[in-house]
């Protein structure tokens, strides 16, 4: 095993986190099962209590996870020493993919997951009933068991690295150029075109929705609460976006940031470009808000509270187009002073 | 304002349950001034606690300000607690690290307020108290009387429509209890609706009471309105 | 709530710390002590990392060893120019060393020996030192020596001992040794180096190449190393490559493998020493907890009246999770500072295990480096685990019955 200081310390988030996860998810399913508004007030004020902890530890556990994800890169960027071939993070991830590459996808994701339990979390405090009691302590057993996946996987990785040969991203990503995939045609550039489409799409449904929420308290509006199905499209055209901003990330623009024409590696973009991370960012946390904003609506009892809680969710619309429409902005400009 | 539908409440002493409040239902118009009235052990204090939402009731129902609030989460109570209501403790309960003027503004903390307008909001009531010279002093620095004046101004600091007094007389001499009645009528005056518990009624306050209540063993053994039992 | 809401309950947990003034400094001096034994190792280990990168910029770029036998050993010089034939190679240069245990104050000290082929080893930048006394050795100087600081500084004069030196050896005096194997040099020592890369130039006795083949028994074709120099840092991996391919009793190592071999050592050390920190921390994590999870009926008593005056559940939570949060800043901070003053004056009392080596002559001052990741992975690891072990405590105190309390 590769030991080091990063190791130490992120061995150490990574228990304080799995230990946060658990005890979430075991107290959440306890009071799920228990949680009825019908029940006498004093029964419910003790599963309220438990509520709180919940609360508190999952705060905590976010600012957790906000460190824990640039404390995982540079962990692996302090084994690129140790690891005889490997250049950067791409060569650290080699000696143990996919394990790797899931653990550092889950980086992304759990944050994001977090987030969205502190904001119906947050949505839910504003009305009496608590309407989404339920389906936020439900949530929180498939987290548990995520943070614990990712735990087992950290942990596989960091405790059995060893000290043999890897490739690096060149011969990931350069010859031969079947590696890449095309689509319609030979030019990289399709990748950034599909994206910028996709984002367009989504930066409309923003707007569009926006003003329709703003509306929905009128009759015979907001058809769209409730609706799983939306929820279901919403999450796999973000995620078809999400994939398809990598790809164009890693094919056409990475080289032309990074000024090198067989350099495609996404996380030497990160490090060395400086706007990179902050649009990569932003972009990340426009389009999971937007994302939040569907798993809420898309709740069975959402329409009896929309009104209550019209403000904050248009807020919530309102920030999602902001850190899309900034990232968009800061990659764009970008693009073109790099060409 | 203040309607109690059938309440129960029971705690939980050992192995033993006890009732401290069994199926009381009892009504405080707005502006009125009730007293609660009973000897130890009675229920009266609970049923303050009740309506102050410091406790919850294990049945029945609860109506403050016209919303029934029986089964409302936590920090909907607290917010009820901290707009609507203003408890005056029997024990004054002020917090000893800290000078009058900060007791009396710890509700507002929370609410973002800054030092300087909270110390202004506390000053106002102190000077009507006739208590502004003392607000600098630490709390354990105070008389009995000093220190009840303190706790009724942070009780009214965010200026509440209902007042709850925990046995407001019994800590302090006699001189005091007639300022603290003049308070009271002040508060009453201006519309508040005051609530109060002690297990002996003072002659001077009939005056201002329009309802008192008797509790016996948890339950409300009579009631009368303005000298007529109901 | 507002933000001025967080602030305000912020100011207040800083007066609650004040006010309990015993139970913070119960919690913040253990979190000193144990905070600045983890900072002063994260500099020393950083200091000795940053020392390998400056070092770096002057090693050669590939060094080649002879190997005997599987161990290291003499090289022939009739590969030399087998190398220089390989393209890309600018340089080669062959350069004799070895160690030189002497006795110093009573004790067994290592130095170092080195040959240069001052024809070729051009002073002009390329050496992983700087002189700050005198000059460095010309082509064609003979029983001359440039003298690491370490070597300057340790040599006193001391009848009886295996070697005899005239005094503290300055530019112009006379260095007399003798080794355990008998060898004796005697040089005039004609400059001394200044400190920029301690971890190679302290303990040096600078000689040239002639000289160290006479003092270590070398003969005409041979040397402990070959230094190749390639004409671009794009070639070096090739040329290392084709070496160790066409030379097959050779060690080759380039700048970088050795740079990242100490980068490694020092960095295996740290991560080993902060494993077994971590007993310390959570001793430190088991005080906070015992110091927390207990509430006193007057703690009791005063949330009960805050939430009776209208204070929220989450309020509480907050404020005590803040508490916990100013005093793991608090005493992280104050612990790097305390750690870094601790490295800065050269560790003492622990120095001979931070350097590493079986004896501390010459005299090594412990270098340091503070640097922006490090700091952050101290205060991660100050501030969070003492958080987690504060979110229990701080949710029971929330969720005290007010009622319950304040009848107390």
């Amino acid at each position: 095993m590769i030991l080091n200081n990063y190791i130490i310390t992120y061995l150490v988030c990574s228990s304080l986190s799995l230990v946060i996860g658990l005890l979430a998810a075991v107290n959440g399913f306890l009071v799920w099962k228990k949680w009825d508004i019908t029940n006498p007030a004093d029964e419910q004020y003790r599963l309220e209590k438990k509520v709180y902890l919940i609360i508190t530890i999952l705060s905590l556990g976010f600012f957790l996870r906000i460190l824990m994800t640039p404390l995982w890169f540079w962990t692996l960027h302090s084994m690129i020493i140790s690891i005889p071939g490997a250049m950067c993070l791409v060569g650290v991830h080699n000696i143990a993919a996919p394990i790797s590459y899931i653990a550092s996808g889950l980086k992304l994701i759990l944050p994001a997951l977090y987030g969205y339990w502190l904001i119906l979390n947050l949505l839910d405090r504003y009305v009496p009933t608590q309407p989404f009691m339920k389906q936020k302590l439900m949530f929180l057993t498939p987290l548990g068991i995520l943070i614990l996946a990712e735990t087992i996987l950290d942990a596989s990785f960091l405790f059995s690295v060893p000290p043999r040969q890897v490739s690096c991203c060149t011969s990931l990503f350069d010859v031969p150029r079947e590696d890449i995939l095309q689509i319609a045609t030979e030019s990289t550039w399709i990748w950034v075109v599909i994206f910028y489409i996709l984002a367009f799409f989504i930066s409309g449904e923003i707007v569009y929705f926006l003003i329709a929420q703003k509306r929905s308290a009128l009759p015979n509006r907001g058809r769209w609460f409730g609706k799983k199905s939306l929820m279901f499209f919403e999450t796999l055209a973000i995620l078809l976006l999400l994939v398809v901003f990598i790809l164009a990330l890693q094919t056409r623009i990475s080289p032309l940031f990074l000024g090198l024409p067989f350099h495609h590696c996404i996380f030497c973009l990160l490090q060395e470009v400086w706007d990179a991370p902050l649009f990569f960012f932003m972009i990340f946390v426009g389009l999971t808000l937007f994302l939040i904003y569907f798993w809420v609506v898309s709740s069975a009892n959402y329409r009896d509270v929309n009104e209550l809680l019209m403000e904050e969710m248009v807020r919530l619309l309102k920030w999602s187009g902001y850190m899309l429409a900034g990232g968009l902005i800061i990659l764009s400009i970008h693009l073109f002073l790099a060409l | 304002m203040i309607r109690v539908e059938k309440a129960t409440k029971s705690y939980q002493s050992g192995k033993v349950k006890v009732r401290a409040l069994n199926d009381v239902s009892l009504e405080v118009k707005k502006g009125e001034m009730a007293v609660l009235s009973g000897p130890s052990g009675s229920g009266k204090s609970t049923m303050l606690n009740v309506i102050g939402c410091l406790t919850r009731i294990t049945g029945g129902r609860l109506w403050l300000a016209d919303r029934e609030v029986s089964h409302f989460p936590d920090h909907f109570l607290a917010a009820i607690r901290r707009e609507k209501i203003g408890f005056i403790f029997q024990q004054f309960n002020l917090l000893s690290g800290y000078s009058t003027w900060e007791n009396v503004s710890l509700p507002l903390l929370p609410m973002g307020i800054s030092e300087k307008e909270r110390r202004i909001r506390a000053m106002k009531l102190l000077e009507e108290l006739n208590l502004e010279t003392r607000a600098d002093f630490m709390a354990n620095e105070l008389s009995g009387g000093e220190q009840q004046r303190a706790a009724i101004a942070r009780a009214l600091i965010n200026d509440p429509e209902i007042i709850l007094a925990d046995e407001p007389l019994s800590n302090i001499d006699t001189g005091h209890v007639r300022m603290v009645i003049d308070i009271l009528r002040e508060l009453k005056k201006r519309g508040k609706t005051i609530i109060v518990s002690s297990h002996d009624t003072q002659p001077s306050m009939a005056s201002l009471v329009d309802r008192t209540v008797y509790f016996a063993s948890g339950e409300i053994s009579l009631q009368e309105e303005l000298g007529e039992e109901l | 709530m507002r933000i001025a809401g967080h602030i305000n309950l912020w100011l207040m947990a800083s007066q609650n710390l004040r006010r309990w003034r015993g139970k913070s400094l119960a919690i913040v001096i253990p979190l000193i002590l144990v905070m600045a034994t983890a900072s002063f190792m994260m500099f020393t280990r950083g200091g000795f990392v940053k020392d390998a990168e400056i070092a770096r910029g002057f090693l050669p770029d590939v060094t080649v060893q002879g190997i005997e036998a599987g161990r290291v050993g003499k090289i022939s010089l009739a590969i030399k120019k087998r190398i220089e034939e390989i393209p890309h190679v600018k340089l080669v240069i062959p350069r004799v060393w070895g160690y030189l245990p002497l006795k110093i104050e009573g004790t067994d000290a290592a130095y170092t020996m080195m040959g240069l082929d001052l024809e070729q080893m051009v002073y002009d930048g390329k050496l992983p030192w700087t002189i700050e006394k005198g000059a460095f050795l010309a082509p064609g100087d003979r029983n001359k020596a440039v003298l690491g600081q370490g070597v300057a500084l340790s040599f006193k004069t001391d009848v009886g001992e295996r070697f005899v030196v005239e005094d503290t050896v300055d530019v112009g005096e006379r260095l007399l040794v003798e080794d355990t194997l008998g060898n004796r040099g005697e040089f005039e020592v004609v400059g001394v180096l200044n400190n920029t890369v301690q971890i190679y130039s302290t303990d040096l006795i600078i000689v040239s190449l002639e000289d160290a083949r006479l003092f270590f028994g070398y003969g005409e074709n041979e040397a402990s190393d070959l230094l190749v120099y390639a004409d671009s840092p794009e070639n070096v991996d090739r040329i290392a490559w084709e070496i160790a391919g066409s030379f097959k009793n050779t060690r080759v190592l380039t700048a970088k493998a050795l740079t990242d071999l100490v980068k490694e050592a020092f960095g295996r050390r740290g991560g080993t020493f902060q494993a077994m920190w971590l007993i310390l921390l959570t001793t430190v994590l088991l005080l906070v907890w015992a110091q927390s999870a207990h509430i006193s009926v007057d703690v009791s008593k005063e949330i009960g009246i805050l939430k009776a005056v209208g204070w929220q559940t989450g309020e509480i939570i907050e404020m005590r999770m803040m508490e916990s949060l100013i005093l793991g800043l608090g005493g992280t901070s104050i612990g790097i500072l305390a750690g870094f003053l601790y490295a800065l004056l050269g560790t003492p009392g622990i120095s001979g295990y931070c350097l590493g080596c079986a004896s501390v002559y010459p005299k090594f001052p412990v270098p340091v480096n503070c640097d922006f990741q490090s700091i952050v992975l101290l205060f991660i690891l100050g501030v969070l685990p003492l958080m987690g072990v504060s979110a229990i405590p701080a949710w029971l105190a929330g969720v005290v019955d007010p009622d319950e309390a304040i009848r107390r």
